[in-house]
């Protein structure tokens, strides 16, 4: 079996349709100005007031309260409101897809946890745009749905593999497969038009030293992950904390101490977005 | 999702996004042009180091990128509070930017955007305007805030180049924190340099000075000998070069060890250093004398400036007595005595290695000779400064053990030949050397400061002869005149002593005639004037001696508040031989009478001199002719027997 087995498995999931193409295709064109993005999101209501409870969350602590998408762009920035109306419809997109093996709820919560662990960590490092990285996050397993939507019945024998030599989840798919949920969700970061950043930070978030290009993005990736593991913030199937090498430390620059803070602040606004996008 | 476009819209739109992207390919570059020249933000160098500097060329940056309507830069100030450093359009009697960013405080949305390192838009009370706030921040420290107004078109079609705005602003934020850190560097550089300088010039100061005494040491002395002599060069004054070695100095080593010796070192170090401090010369100036420890128990001492050797042969004499005293080293009383060798420039050598040396060989001669002493390294000097100095030491007891005499030189009425008065005379009654002249001591007597207590001596006596002297000396005319010296002139209250000592002894002050010479009152004519005008006062009387010799003018003569003119016996005694003597000698008399001045030649010796100056109009004179000096029983009985003295004519 191969990386685009999986993709071309399940061409619903793998591409949006109706509105939620319409905003994707929005978001990704880069001529869209404020108007074309507003108007765009307002199609689909649900994804247009998750959006506006977003901007009003603890994530962006906005002293009033912001009342139309409108001004929503235009304090949160039009790049950062790309990248949360994309991680918005990415979740409701996937949310109610069943998948076997998957507790679609945990995966989630992992999901959103890395998301707002990374987007933290870029916070710290005073990043620019740090909902890129709530982007990368929130993204980053993506690969791992298709796998075992596709793997089906067959995960079973994943999870014995898992189970017998105890190693960690994405072992055991190399073992099985040969490749890793990682490479499967890096090719459908590429076939979405995803930035290059993103698809190294997908690709290599469980090898953070092989990234070549974006090493400090998939770095942020890779110890949001572990984080989210080892607070058990939600699973995606891993039951040990993937460990964290000092030189993917080093690449952040973040002081060890900084952590606490970090972890401090994400876990302050991952109820409130779970509540948001979850519920 | 593979994209195929087909339908004219999406040809339109493919159009649309092929247009967009060239104008973003054009605002980009742009954008990097704009980034590359930030270089000027730095604040790297000097020049650009100021934070106004800064915020100037930062916002020069960013109007080249964005078409802001008014733009602001607060900077963080000392961790607490945001001041506004600059505004480019403040208005003072409308709503402004400043005013919108005090609303964004006070609503909280301010400190919101300091933790958002990104523009933030927000909605504003301009018309179609939004405020603009971007943090500037590195990534550890927030350093201020930039604000700005902005048309809200404007600013979608500027979306691009925001992103440019967060790099500027980041350059901006290093360039603050980096011209701080520079400043810091500066002033703790500064510090150093300062700490550097002390330490340098204290280690010159320990390379040219002696640990233990603090006086420049043997390097420091010769290179100051050095200078000396070419400052000396030339000049007819001298350099006195002292060496003293303090004699035994082992033997105190060797018995009460070295601690005990470098406190003695130390103790004569500084009473030598007091002595010096305190040191005059004729003039009452300060010496100008280095003192220098050469090493152990040797010490040097340049004197410059000098006059005269006496003031040297004073000196010396002083420094070794200074030494050569008990002093309590440790609880032990330790008497040390010390050996001077003295060489002099420009005599006893060119340079500072041959003075050194031949220095040196005389202070091993005045050890030789029995130590506690001090010799010259010219040997004639030696014998003459020895008659002096034990001179010098006979008349420090000389008045005590009444040694002094006066004798009195009769002054004559050149008509009537009456004794009109006398010139006391001093004379010193040497034990050894007999009668000794003031030539002999009078000038030694200068240079030890004695000179004040020899001349109240003199007038008490006086006072006291004239107390004496039988009656036709009572008379008012009767007078006795008393030298009186340069040095005198110079005495604080000589006018006062001087009253004091004749109210004590009773005697009428017309008595007494003061006697200074031409020469002593010119050098110094307005002290000379004043002292006259204070002695007129207490109603001495006083006389110019020696006139003629000196540079007397007629208005200065007229100025002194004098009663006598003396003629200068250098006139009287060529009276008969020369005629242009005669002449001055005339015209000077003529002159006194002009001004009202008594007039009295000195020097008489003849009877035809005596007779050219009564034919002259002088009245009165003193000399050899009539009388010589005479001890006072003499005096006293010339003028009981009321014998006539010769007269002339």
């Amino acid at each position: 079996m191969t990386v685009d087995d999986f993709l071309a498995a399940d061409d619903a999931l793998c591409s949006f349709s109706g509105s939620y193409n319409t905003i994707f295709t929005r978001l990704s064109d880069p001529t869209a100005n404020v108007a074309a993005i507003t108007e765009a999101v307002e199609l689909d209501p649900t994804i247009a007031a998750k959006t506006l409870k977003v901007a009003n969350s603890s994530l962006y602590g906005f002293p009033e309260p912001i009342d139309t998408l409108h001004r929503a762009v235009s304090i949160i920035g039009l790049q950062q409101m790309r990248q949360i109306v994309m991680s918005t419809v990415v979740i409701e997109h996937f949310r109610g897809v069943p998948v076997i093996g998957v507790d679609m709820e945990s995966f989630w919560r992992h999901s959103l946890a890395v998301g707002v662990l990374s987007r933290s960590i870029a916070r710290f490092r005073r990043e620019a745009n740090i909902e890129r990285l709530y982007l990368y996050g929130i993204m980053h397993d993506l690969g791992r749905l298709l796998m075992f939507l596709h793997l089906s019945s067959r995960t079973e024998e994943l999870i014995n593999i898992r189970e017998r030599e105890r190693i960690l989840l994405f072992e055991a798919e190399t073992e099985f497969l040969g490749f890793d949920h990682a490479a499967i969700g890096a090719e459908l970061m590429e076939q979405w038009g995803m930035s290059p950043a993103q698809v190294e930070a997908t690709r290599f978030h469980h090898a953070p030293t092989e990234a070549q290009a974006f090493p400090v993005e998939t770095a942020i990736v890779h110890v949001a992950d572990s984080i989210a593991n080892a607070f058990r913030l939600g699973s995606s199937g891993e039951r040990f904390v993937p460990p964290v090498e000092a030189e993917t430390f080093d690449r952040i620059g973040l002081e060890i101490e900084t952590y606490e803070a970090v972890i401090g602040d994400a876990r302050k606004q991952l109820g409130q977005m779970q509540a948001i996008l979850l519920d | 999702m593979s994209p195929s476009y087909k339908t004219p819209d999406e040809v339109n739109a493919l159009h649309e996004r092929i247009r967009f992207l060239e104008e973003a390919l054009e605002a980009n570059a742009y954008a990097m042009d704009v980034l590359a020249s930030t270089t000027a933000i730095f604040g790297d160098t000097d020049r650009n180091r100021s934070p106004d500097l800064i915020i100037q060329s930062s916002l020069e940056s960013i109007r080249r990128l964005l078409p802001a309507r008014d733009m602001a830069v607060y900077i963080l100030d000392g961790e607490s509070s945001f001041d506004l450093a600059y505004q480019q359009h403040p208005q003072k009697d409308a709503y402004d930017l400043a005013d919108a960013v005090e609303d964004l405080i006070r609503e909280g949305t301010f400190s919101w955007a300091l933790h958002q390192n990104h523009p933030v838009c927000l909605p504003s009370h301009f018309e179609g305007e939004s405020v603009l706030l971007h943090v500037i921040s590195t990534r550890t420290r927030i350093r201020g805030m930039f604000a700005a107004r902005f048309r809200q078109n404007d600013l979608q079609r500027h979306e691009m180049t925001l992103s440019t705005l967060t790099m500027v602003l980041f350059n901006t934020a290093y360039a603050l924190e980096s011209a701080d850190l520079f400043q810091m560097m500066e002033r703790r550089q500064k510090a150093l340099q300062r700490i550097t300088e002390h330490q340098s010039r204290e280690l010159l100061h320990h390379q040219s000075h002696d640990s233990l005494t603090n006086l420049p040491n043997r390097m420091l002395f010769s290179d100051r000998l050095s200078q000396a002599i070419d400052r000396h060069r030339g000049t007819d004054h001298h350099i006195a070069l002292i060496l003293l070695d303090l004699d035994n100095f082992k033997r105190l080593n060797d018995s009460l060890g070295h601690r005990a010796g470098d406190e003695l070192i130390r103790k004569v170090a500084q009473d030598l250093g007091r002595l010096l401090e305190r040191g005059r010369d004729r003039a009452g100036r300060a010496l100008r004398a280095t003192l220098s420890r050469l090493g152990g128990d040797e010490f040097g001492i340049l004197v410059e400036d000098l006059q005269g050797l006496e003031g040297c042969v004073r000196l010396v004499t002083d420094i070794v007595r200074t030494t050569a005293v008990e002093r309590t080293i440790f609880d032990h009383p330790v008497v040390t005595s010390a050996s001077c060798g003295i060489a002099v420039f420009p005599y006893d050598g060119e340079d500072s290695d041959v003075l050194l040396s031949n220095a040196d060989a005389a202070m091993y001669e005045a050890k030789q000779r029995g130590r506690n002493g001090f010799r010259f390294y010219t040997q004639d000097l030696n014998s003459r400064t020895f008659r002096h100095f034990e001179l010098e030491k006979e008349l420090g007891t000389a008045i005590e053990q009444d040694q002094l005499v006066l004798h009195y030189q009769p002054k004559v009425d050149l008509y009537t030949g009456d004794i009109l008065g006398a010139e006391a005379l001093i004379r010193w009654q040497h034990p050894k050397l007999g009668l000794l002249p003031p030539s002999h001591f009078i000038e030694l007597a200068e240079d030890m400061t004695l000179i004040e207590a020899i001349g109240e001596w003199v007038l008490r006596q006086v006072c006291r002869d004239l107390k004496r002297l039988p009656s036709p000396a009572r008379n008012q005319a009767f007078r006795i005149a008393v030298n009186v010296s340069a040095r005198q002139l110079r005495q604080p209250d000589l006018a006062g002593d001087f009253h004091a000592i004749l109210q004590t002894a009773n005697v009428a002050p017309e008595c007494i005639e003061l006697e200074l010479t031409e020469t002593t009152i010119m050098d110094d004519p307005k002290g000379a004037a004043r002292m006259f005008e204070r002695l007129r006062e207490i109603g001495m009387r006083l006389a110019v001696d020696d006139f003629g010799t000196g540079h007397a003018s007629l208005i200065q003569l007229k100025k002194l508040p004098a009663d006598t003119l003396k003629i200068d016996r250098s006139f009287v005694q060529d009276l008969e031989r020369s005629d242009g003597d005669a002449k001055i000698v005339q015209a000077i008399v003529q002159m006194a009478h002009t001004l009202g001045l008594n007039i009295i030649a000195e020097g008489v010796e003849t009877e035809r001199q005596a007779e050219i100056l009564r034919e002259f109009g002088c009245n009165e004179a003193q000399g050899y002719f009539f009388a010589h000096p005479m001890a006072f029983n003499e005096f006293h009985a010339l003028l009981q027997d009321r014998a006539r003295l010769p007269r002339a004519g």
